[in-house]
């Protein structure tokens, strides 16, 4: 008979360990644990060591800062999703892949902890925001693309404006998941080719653990970083998460963001409208001008020509006064006399021997007569 | 060619009654710019009423690489 001994395992501490591993990860490839923080140390500004307890008990974590929500204090009430392991040197731990916030004095707590941090390193500084552009011709939509906030998005977006290119990042806007598929559809937007001219991030209303995507410090600083202009609208409008801070625009609602991102086209039609009949009066306008400096040359012209035909009348009278003046009658008129004989002027008495015949001009008429 | 873009014709818009606006216009240039105002304001119009948005869903997957 095999003694109880016999049936037993005997093993090295090495396939000790990997036995333990690989059976962990086949009975529980993924735990949830919930409960309090306590002995939370960071080391070289990457690795993560803490413990999560309750009264009863107290399991070790190892994790990297990659994985924190933001700062975290010692007693919060943690939600830490992870893969149990049993290390060959330290021991038994959980390896962490997301820490979420649980309840809600935590989740204000962390809020206030990181809006604080964030604050001081100038993320929501009003120099950083940048304009959107107004209307867009491509937006990067970054939500879930079966949420009711997608849906009203979408509807106001296309009451309001047409001819938009937009590409949607289906992601998870809630959960363990949330963060790192946020970060990772940002990136995607920032890196391609054809990018988008604004990104909008936009979830529907939730509780304050529903929305802790949007207040984590991966998130916040993914939009922060955005080289595309970025509009975010999370939550009803009293809802002002961290990565609404770190936006260039906040939308209080999804359906504000798209009345935000473009204007109304009706009211653009009548827009264009008026500037129809602006169009039309500033031609008149112009057209008025140029009449007006027109009808100006022609009163300059009448004026001138004016001007030159009284010279010229003056100058007449002038020269008809000077006329007059010359003119052999009116000498004559004041007694002188012309003489002529056969035609020809008398000038001299020499030329009047006794016998010749004259005729004698006098202003107001001829005579003949004989020289004696 | 890619087809102009609401903004950039609107800006052209813009410029046209800038110009419609100077005192010192050419009539024929107002001329011009009024009948070119108003080809604008037409496309714009046309572009508003008949424009429609494509939305483009994105193959990938954001999970983890």
């Amino acid at each position: 008979m095999r003694s109880v001994m016999d049936q037993s395992l005997r093993l090295s501490p090495a396939e000790f360990v990997a036995l333990i591993n690989a059976t962990l990860e086949y009975a529980y490839p993924r735990v949830v644990i919930e409960g309090e923080l306590a002995n939370f140390r960071v080391s070289k500004n990457r690795w993560v060591y803490f413990d999560i307890k309750d009264d009863e008990a107290s399991v070790k974590f190892f994790g990297t800062v990659y994985n924190l929500p933001g700062p975290l204090e010692e007693g919060m009430l943690l939600r830490v999703t992870g893969t149990p392991r049993l290390h060959p040197l330290y021991g038994f731990s959980v390896t962490v892949q997301a820490i979420e916030l649980s309840g809600e004095g935590t989740i204000k707590k962390a809020f206030a902890l990181l809006k604080a941090k964030l604050e001081k390193e100038g993320l929501f500084a009003p120099e950083r925001k940048r304009a959107l552009p107004y209307p867009p011709t491509k937006i990067g939509l970054i939500t879930s693309g079966e949420s009711a906030a997608y849906a009203d998005f979408i509807k106001i977006l296309s009451a309001r404006w047409g001819g938009l290119q937009i590409e949607l990042a289906d992601v998870q806007v809630q959960g363990e998941v949330a963060p790192g598929q946020l970060v990772r559809a940002l990136e995607h937007f920032n890196a391609g080719g054809e990018q988008p001219d604004v990104l909008a991030v936009i979830r529907g209303g939730g509780s304050a653990d529903d929305l802790q995507a949007f207040n984590s410090e991966i998130v916040t600083r993914a939009i922060a970083a955005s080289r595309i202009p970025t509009i975010v609208a999370i939550g009803h409008e009293i809802d002002v998460s961290l990565a609404e801070l770190a936006a260039d625009v906040r939308a209080s609602t999804p359906s504000n963001a798209a009345e935000l991102l473009v204007p109304d086209k009706s009211a653009i039609l009548q827009e264009l409208a008026g500037y129809k009949t602006e169009a039309g009066r500033l031609l008149n306008q112009a057209l008025r001008y140029h009449q007006d400096k027109l009808k100006t040359y022609a009163a300059d012209l009448q004026e001138s020509a004016s001007r030159l035909l009284k010279w010229q009348a003056d100058w007449l009278k002038q020269t008809a006064k000077l006329l007059e003046v010359i003119n052999p009658r009116h000498i004559l008129s004041r007694g002188y006399a012309v003489i002529r004989s056969k035609g020809n002027n008398i000038r001299s008495v020499k030329k009047l021997a006794k016998g010749t015949e004259i005729d004698i001009t006098l202003a107001d008429g001829n005579a003949q007569a004989k020289i004696q | 060619m890619a087809e102009t873009s609401y903004a950039e014709l609107k800006n052209e818009l813009d410029k046209v009654l800038d110009s419609l606006q100077r005192d010192d216009i050419d009539v024929d240039d107002a001329l011009k710019s009024y009948e070119r105002g108003m080809e604008l304001v037409g496309l714009l119009e046309a572009r508003l009423k008949t424009a429609e948005n494509k939305i483009i869903k994105l193959k990938q997957k954001f999970d983890k690489a």
